[in-house]
């Protein structure tokens, strides 16, 4: 039989000249879609103005505008990490790094994290204080309710309806509290056209139903940069998850009346108006959106704060609030020339630096307040039980014991490994013998408050020895030698192959190869409902003296390993603040009795 | 019932027959159904959300007591830490613009671009909003070389332009075209002016071939769409002929025209897997196999279909992956079909070593003409990176391997190499000019390369290596007749947003065979 026999009777050739022709119909289709495209989607407002793309600011209502009304969400959003996301400064160095090293992600990171700015067209490298109230506001209140298009996995890319504050706006539930407030407009004294007077008010509350399901929240929580790298992976593993199963939504855990946990939601108005509140027996949906990431921004910029707007980013960055500045103790400390400070002209000025204090106090205790939340919410996802000895304690025998942690969350891996391999999650067990000191320790950190393993300084350096009994939940970024196997790295950005790496759309189909190649995630997390093991061994010679040893453990939790921050240039602030606001969850210790041989 | 809507609605059955004919719809119900009783399994193993409420579990000889303040090692102290106003006004102010290299032409929205994003048109329906976007990038490489493979040596000037073209539809589907305009059946637009071998001339080589042309989308998201309902999975696929890459390549490194499909991010809290795809893929033509050969001894990539299935496993601080695979000889060259099986296991070790160790074993294959066997061997590979103080920079690695009688990937393009490829510089050619590589076909050969690379500040690469080929057993009809050693360097650095340079030299002594030699410059620009 000859080659060409053989072809004949195959359906490869066949499958690859239809496949071509189909492919070849719909490029075409696409194409003529492309170009009618820009003409099909303006709206009135765009056809006629001449410069249609660019909105201003007011086309976009601030949150500030917001509170007027929705006082307890915007206290709630306040403090959220949706509300951090533009003031964050990690995201800021980290986003500079990342251009530095793939200048072709461009926008991409702030498309979400500043998601109104993005849209008003403002440059990505454009400095805080030049940006607009709105786009400091990070995912702010139109970023979630000026949506009307049911987006899915879309990576941030998602559009905001432009209008002022008398546009509609779209909620879960629909609009009976606006239209009441509307219909008697009097009563509640607000205006619904910029000419009247009156607060004023959106003049419609559209339903739209994705905003309450999960769906809703996937077009920015799983996320994945052009090659296919994903870096937001929670999706992924909600979609595989009991409570998926279980109808249980994003919104049930981080919105409800219970951090983490599907216990149903609070009840109360949406808003309240002056001298009157309208639907007042309405789901409350909490917009702190619980989670565990923290804020390390200076205080007098974050939380938001309408107290704080009385001076500029700039002049609060020149506030030292860590030296006092505003307290009584410091004030007279200077009065009295005990302190000799240099102030900034703007806070010259003592009563200045007492009002800027208060505004420092409110916002540090809503940061505690969120810790508190954080709290309950990483703690109602884990439980850890142990320690589990593998023989009875004897002096001078090696210990063997264990702890079990178990994901106790339906929803997602722990930890979820939002923004990949940087939110760290680890036991640390120090064990104490009769004289109180502490003479075993694992998940220690160096000078830095990096864990003791290959990306610490100080292993490095050969300062301190490597962890080697390490628990860690941390995910990783892995990325493939120029030959051979792969190793961590910082990005998951490949620079072997070579040193000007372009993130573009990949030309493998890689959804259905696990990762694109040459880069990965590598997840160490535990799976909803799963446990694992901290196995840990002492040396006999370090439990030589009989008594009573202690074993205390904690389970930590920090948003950013300090390796990350050093690597993209983080100030010494940013370290301070990153490790004094890192969570210790879990914490108890137990006491055994080592008796003597 | 439209695709897996099975999920929803019949998951309480708990048995299915799977037909002998395995259609791809057939395929397709039973990965929909592999994921939900992978969904359903976790449902009903769930533990009670009073769980985490509960007091520790602890060995009978522990009591509680209370933590010691100063029984952990204490965290990082700052009280000598000064305010700095300018670090601060720094990270918000001192922020640099970057210029982005735009690719060679954009339609509809820009790749990550700001202002306000256009509305979505629905044709898919409301839950799979379009909104196109048509993209050409790639890049261009030119080089100089002068090339002695002991067969030819040859100076000459070689230019290679790679042209990808990506109309994005939705958030999961688009499709996909590459192009390579100006190379054709491995020989590359070149003029040739150096070498005993020059043909003294230069040479255009025009392809109007497309080297892949693919749909790649989600039916959870199709179906989705159409239904105007939200499913309850996700499942990517993709068809045409496409680019297919695993383990680095080194299992399977071929375009192909035929079908993937993956269930994707399943888990498992019994086996404590944080993650796992699995992966199901077949083609119907242009398999490419050094183990399916044609009467005049060529690749004969229109005769061979492939049938597989790959699993990627992230547990145990590493990452598995497992194949198994049957490439798959049409008509007469039935006899050459073989079954291949693959595992490989990546983690690192301690703060000293990376380390990926696999296996690809051939079996199967049953020539009845007498003819030699072309895939029944085994091929272990050890790859490992050190460690170092720098480690994200300073790499130096060692990989080795073993193989056994005449090991194949499952697939591989021609102009992907070899099996060993993945083990050192010193057994890849450049794609373009022929520069000379050692044998990387593991045939009855073991041998390594130790090589260390040095990334300086991430935006310049050293490479240098050592490699060799150990040859054994009968010398008849084996690749390489005797040992082989070489001794290789690359440098490569950007120039700019858009343009790199790199540098290769590499030298190689060959026992049976004449010496290899090859130096090259190359400047490429990426768009």
């Amino acid at each position: 039989m000859t080659d060409s026999t053989v072809n004949d009777r195959r359906i490869g050739p066949f499958i690859l000249r239809f496949g071509s022709t189909l492919a070849s119909v719909l490029l075409g289709w696409m194409l003529l879609t492309s170009a009618t495209y820009a003409a099909e989607a303006k709206t009135p407002a765009e056809e006629k103005n001449p410069h249609a793309e660019v909105y201003d600011e007011s086309a976009y209502p601030s949150a500030s505008k917001c509170a007027t009304c929705h006082k307890q969400i915007y206290d709630e959003w306040s403090s959220s990490s949706h509300a951090y996301a533009g003031i964050s400064p990690m995201f800021h160095k980290f986003e500079q790094k990342i251009n530095d090293l793939a200048p072709t992600i461009s926008n991409f990171c702030v498309r979400c994290h500043m998601s109104v700015g993005t849209t008003l067209g403002e440059k990505r490298e454009a400095p805080l204080w030049e940006r607009s109230q709105i786009s400091r506001e990070g995912v702010t209140c139109v970023t979630c309710h000026r949506v009307n298009e049911q987006f899915a996995k879309v990576n941030g890319d998602r559009r905001i309806e432009p209008g002022d504050i008398h546009q509609p706006m779209y909620g879960p539930l629909g609009g009976d509290g606006v239209a009441e407030v509307v219909a008697n407009k009097g009563e509640y004294k607000v205006a619904t056209t910029p000419s009247e007077r009156g607060t004023k008010i959106h003049t419609t509350g559209v339903k739209f139903d994705q905003l309450k399901k999960s769906e809703f929240c996937v077009s920015c929580h799983q996320v994945a940069v052009n090659l296919g790298i994903k870096l937001e992976v929670v999706w992924d593993q909600y979609r595989n998850s009991p409570a998926l199963e279980q109808g249980v939504t994003c919104q049930d855990c981080h919105m409800g009346k219970v951090p983490g946990v599907a216990a149903g939601y609070e009840r109360g108005p949406a808003a309240q108006m002056p001298g009157k509140t309208p639907n007042k027996d309405r789901q409350h949906s909490n917009h702190a959106f619980y989670g565990p990431g923290y804020p390390i921004a200076h205080p007098g910029i974050f939380p938001h704060n309408p107290g704080a707007e009385r001076w500029t980013v700039e002049d609060w960055l020149k506030f030292d609030y860590r030296a006092g500045w505003g307290t009584e103790e410091f004030e007279e400390k200077v009065d009295s020339e005990e302190l000799k400070v240099e102030f900034p002209d703007v806070w010259d000025d003592a009563d200045d630096r007492a009002e800027a204090r208060e505004v420092i106090a409110a916002n540090l205790e809503k940061i505690a307040d969120k810790a508190e939340l954080r709290r309950q919410v990483m703690e109602n996802g884990a439980h850890l039980d142990g320690p589990f000895f593998a023989s009875k304690p004897k002096a001078g025998d090696s210990l063997s014991f264990h702890y079990t942690l178990t994901n106790t969350n339906t929803g997602h891996n722990l930890p979820s490994g939002s923004l990949g391999a940087q939110p760290e999650l680890w036991l640390n067990v120090a064990l104490i013998d009769p004289d109180g000191k502490n003479v075993w320790e694992s998940g220690y950190v160096d000078k830095n408050g990096d864990m003791a393993d290959l990306h610490s300084l100080e292993v490095a350096a050969g300062t301190i020895a490597h962890d080697d009994q390490l628990f860690n939940l941390q995910t990783k970024f892995l990325t493939t030698n120029v030959k051979g196997t792969d190793r961590e790295m910082y990005l998951p950005v490949n620079l072997d192959v070579d040193q000007l790496p372009f993130l573009r759309p990949p030309g493998q189909p890689v959804t259905v190869m696990n990762h694109p190649p040459f880069v990965r995630m590598e997840s160490r997390s535990l799976p909803p409902l799963g446990s694992r093991d901290a196995k840990y061994s002492v040396p006999g010679e370090l439990l030589t003296k009989p008594g009573k040893y202690k074993l205390q453990v904690r389970m930590r939790s920090r948003a950013e390993p300090i390796y990350f921050m050093r690597f993209v240039n983080a100030t010494a602030d940013m370290e301070q603040s990153m490790n004094e606001w890192m969570l210790d969850l879990h914490q108890y210790a137990v006491e055994f009795d080592v008796p003597a041989q | 019932m439209n695709g897996c809507s099975i999920f929803t609605s019949t998951q309480s059955n708990s048995t299915f027959q799977l037909n002998k004919r395995l259609s791809i719809v057939k395929l397709t119900t039973l990965i929909c159904r592999i994921a939900a009783g992978s969904m359903l399994l976790g449902m009903v193993l769930a533990v009670p959300a009073s769980e985490q409420a509960k007091p520790s579990k602890m060995s009978k000889e522990a009591t509680p007591t209370d933590v010691q303040e100063d029984g952990f090692r204490p965290d990082p102290t700052y009280a000598d830490k000064a305010y700095s106003a300018e670090a601060q006004l720094e990270i918000y102010g001192a922020k640099r613009a970057v210029e982005t290299p735009r690719p060679l032409l954009e339609l509809g929205q820009r790749i990550y671009d700001s202002g306000p994003l256009r509305r979505s048109t629905t044709p898919f329906g409301e839950k799979n909003p379009v909104k196109p976007e048509l993209t050409v990038y790639g890049d261009w490489r030119t080089a100089l070389a002068f090339n002695d493979n002991g067969a030819q040596e040859v100076g000459q000037i070689a230019t290679r332009l790679n042209l990808d073209i990506d109309l994005k539809l939705t958030g999961t589907e688009r499709l996909h075209a590459f192009v390579r305009p100006l190379d054709r059946g491995g020989k590359f637009t070149r003029c040739e002016f150096a070498g005993n071998d020059k043909n003294g001339g230069c040479e255009l080589q025009f392809d109007g071939n497309i080297d892949a042309l693919f749909f790649e989308g989600d039916l959870g998201a199709i179906m989705s769409g159409i239904n105007d309902h939200h499913h309850s999975y996700d499942l990517p696929f993709a068809v045409g002929l496409m680019p297919l890459l695993f383990q680095n390549g080194v299992w399977l490194e071929d375009a192909f025209t035929g079908l993937a499909v993956t269930v994707p991010a399943m888990n498992s809290r019994w086996l404590d897997i944080s993650n796992m795809d699995i992966t199901f893929f077949a083609g119907f033509d242009k398999v490419s196999s050094g183990g399916i050969i044609n009467s005049q001894g060529q690749v004969a990539d229109h005769d061979a279909n492939l049938y597989g299935i790959t699993a990627f496993i992230e547990a145990q601080s590493g990452y598995f992956e497992l194949g198994y695979g049957l490439t798959d000889g049409q008509g007469a060259l039935d006899e050459q079909s073989y079954n291949n099986f693959t595992a490989a296991f990546s983690r690192r070790y301690g703060n000293w070593l990376s380390n990926s160790a696999r296996v690809i074993w051939n079996t199967g294959q049953h020539r009845k003409s007498g003819a030699r066997q072309t895939a029944d061997g085994v091929v272990l590979l050890l790859e490992s990176s050190m460690i170092t103080s720098k480690p994200s920079t300073l790499v130096p690695y060692l990989n080795v391997f073993l193989g056994l009688d005449r090991p194949q990937s499952l697939a591989r393009d021609a102009g992907a190499g070899g099996v060993l490829k993945n083990t050192g510089i010193n057994f890849e050619t450049d794609g373009l000019t022929g520069f000379p590589k050692l044998d990387d076909s593991a045939n009855d050969t073991f041998g390594g390369a130790l090589g260390v690379q040095y990334l300086f500040s991430l935006e310049q690469q050293l490479v240098v290596e050592v490699a060799s080929v150990q040859a054994f057993g009968d010398r008849t009809g084996r690749v390489a007749p005797g040992d082989q050693y070489a001794f290789g360097v690359r440098y490569q650095r950007n120039l700019s947003r858009t343009w790199l340079v790199r540098a290769d030299a590499m030298y190689a002594s060959r026992q049976r065979l004449a010496n290899l030699a090859g130096i090259r410059l190359e400047l490429r620009r990426k768009f």
